[in-house]
């Protein structure tokens, strides 16, 4: 069972909480984005031949 | 407003389980989640310099004294990854877990099981990559940068390879936990250009992770294929190019160097004002130099490759991007100056080490200068000057703000004040110590001492036991700070009070110390003589 989360006194926290989840699947979006871009780009580049 | 924000400030652990498991393992409180990374990063700070003691001791004199030349390749590689990946990092994290909620008026972060899990998944990282040394192969010996083929010879590949795997997933979660806290979770006018620089600092840090660390993933995972699943990334025999793991290794490198020094900008920015008593000189400026770095940081990965062979276009470009940096750090630099120039200053612990910061980290920027210049670089690059630049930037630099900021922030955290005279004897201790450590290396390099190798020519004896005896005794010097840190949390008769500084201001030095284990359960009112930067009245 996990430690009891803080009580929160503030109706306007769980909006704030809403918007921050939402905040943060938008940011992983962007990071497994960079991972399959990094790797996709050297398999575009290994086809491509060297680079230089 | 002091004790309005917190609802009991009479019992300190009010709302924190009993049971020892169940308060560590399965916490989901920013405070106590920044005290695991804090207690964390130590250890791998102690782990770390053992192996730098190993490095220094067989290079006190010519010839090999103590180890294999594989087991010291062994260590110089270890060292970087437990100082960069387990000591530095996980201690700014653990800092910002601590400080971000309180600085902000959040009653924790935004994402608490997530900060529970970025926190759990460092151990078994770290004890799958230490565990490699014990391998009948032997761990990773080509360097924290794993270039291939050399990182590819030898059985520890995959194991290394998950291990940064997991240091990736546990950052990455963190920077969007931080982002999503401090975009979402700000208390009602806490507006963006009145939050502490320590917490845009940390803004600006978490969105370089979120861009670079998926990059250093990428690359190892073409490693492990290139190794076991017969692709041919980084092998010129089947078509591929090392090379490009260079350059995809230094786009996450470069940046990495920025994530471990940008919230050290932010703590000195902290600091220093305190103890000037002086609001910040040239707030705005000091966030948008800071933004200004982390851009700059994009487009300059290519100076660690000068001597690889790059087109002279190529060169001139990442040069002068590289030596581009130099403006927003020398406004960072002009304005801590101007902070202290007419201030009120006095030198406690914590302010100390925010000067030395100041003045040594200098040193390590101008030392960089000196490397981004290309027809200098093909002189340098790969010597001890390298090596005394990189650890001026992260040891003076890096290590001196997070220990500065423990001193700052441990009276908070813990209720009691450290011994001041202790704290006074192991900065003298360190600061010393230190630059007979990482000064000599400098003529070391410049003299033309490669790095990474186990034994050297006699010509290089005596500056190299110079910097051994500098070596041992900082290592030594820390067991004061470790002391100091054990004293104030179990033994020191003296309360902190709750503003614990004269010149302290910022939302964080209105709760009690120690600060309860839950704070602004309802978002505090913002009085703005009570913050301490942006557009506020003093």
């Amino acid at each position: 069972m996990m430690s009891q989360p803080q009580v929160m006194k503030d109706p306007g926290q769980a909006q704030r909480l809403r918007k921050a989840r939402r905040t943060a699947l938008i940011v992983a979006a962007f990071a497994v984005a960079f991972f399959l871009f990094s790797i996709l780009q050297m398999v575009w580049l290994q086809h491509a031949g060297p680079a230089h | 407003m002091a004790h309005a924000a917190t609802h009991d400030h009479h019992d300190d652990h009010h709302g924190a389980p009993k049971n020892f498991f169940t308060r560590w393992c399965m916490s989901t409180n920013h405070k106590d989640i920044g005290t695991l990374y804090l207690v964390f990063s130590l250890t791998m700070l102690f782990i770390g310099g053992s192996f730098a003691m190993v490095i220094r001791a067989e290079l006190f004199k010519p010839g090999m004294q103590l180890v294999q030349p594989y087991f010291f390749n062994e260590m110089t590689t270890m060292h970087a990854l437990v100082m960069i990946f387990g000591a530095i990092m996980p201690a700014f994290v653990g800092l910002g877990n601590w400080m971000i909620p309180l600085m902000i008026g959040a009653p924790d972060m935004a994402l608490p099981r997530m900060n529970n899990l970025s926190f759990w998944i460092l151990p078994f990282a770290f004890t799958l990559l230490l565990s490699t040394l014990f391998l009948p192969g032997g761990g990773p010996a080509g360097g924290w940068t794993m270039y291939p083929p050399l990182s590819l010879q030898g059985d520890s590949v995959a194991y290394v390879v998950f291990a940064v795997h997991l240091m990736g997933i546990s950052s990455i979660m963190g920077a969007i936990n931080i982002i999503a806290t401090i975009l979402n979770m700000r208390a009602p006018g806490m507006d963006l250009l009145k939050m502490p620089v320590f917490v845009w600092s940390w803004l600006i840090t978490a969105f370089l992770l979120i861009a670079v660390m998926p990059v250093l993933a990428g690359a190892v995972t073409m490693l492990l294929t290139d190794k076991y699943f017969g692709t041919s990334f980084f092998n010129a025999a089947g078509g591929g190019d090392p090379v490009l793991f260079q350059h995809i290794f230094w786009f996450f490198g470069h940046p990495e160097v920025y994530i471990m020094i940008l919230p050290a900008f932010g703590i000195i920015s902290e600091i220093i004002p305190t103890f000037a008593r002086k609001p910040i000189f040239g707030y705005k400026a000091m966030v948008f130099a800071i933004a200004s770095i982390a851009f700059l940081s994009f487009i300059v990965w290519a100076h660690h490759m000068f001597a690889v062979g790059l087109p002279l276009g190529a060169e001139i470009f990442f040069m002068y991007a590289t030596m581009l940096i130099a403006v927003p750090t020398g406004i960072k630099v002009f304005n801590w100056v101007s902070t202290m120039w007419g201030g009120s200053m006095t030198f406690e612990t914590p302010m100390l080490f925010a000067i030395a910061f100041v003045i040594l980290f200098t040193i390590g920027g101008f030392s960089g200068l000196m490397l981004a210049l290309v027809p200098a670089d093909f002189q340098y690059h790969d010597t001890y000057f390298v090596v005394a630049h990189f650890h001026y930037v992260l040891v003076t630099g890096a290590l001196f703000a997070i220990i500065a900021a423990s001193y700052y922030w441990l009276p908070k955290w813990t209720g009691r004040m450290y011994s001041e005279t202790w704290g006074k004897i192991h900065f003298w201790n360190s600061v010393i110590w230190v630059n007979v450590l990482f000064f000599p290396q400098h003529f070391l390099g410049l003299a033309g001492m490669p790095r990474r190798i186990p034994d050297y020519n006699v010509a290089f004896a005596n500056f190299n036991m110079i910097s051994s005896i500098g070596g041992f005794l900082f290592g030594a010097s820390q067991l004061i700070f470790l002391g100091v840190i054990v004293h104030a949390v179990w033994f020191s008769k003296k309360k902190a009070t709750d503003r614990v500084w004269e010149g302290a201001k910022g939302l964080e030095w209105t709760v009690p110390s120690p600060a309860p284990f839950h704070t602004f359960d309802v978002p505090p009112v913002i009085h703005d003589e009570d913050l301490a930067h942006g557009h506020v009245d003093h």
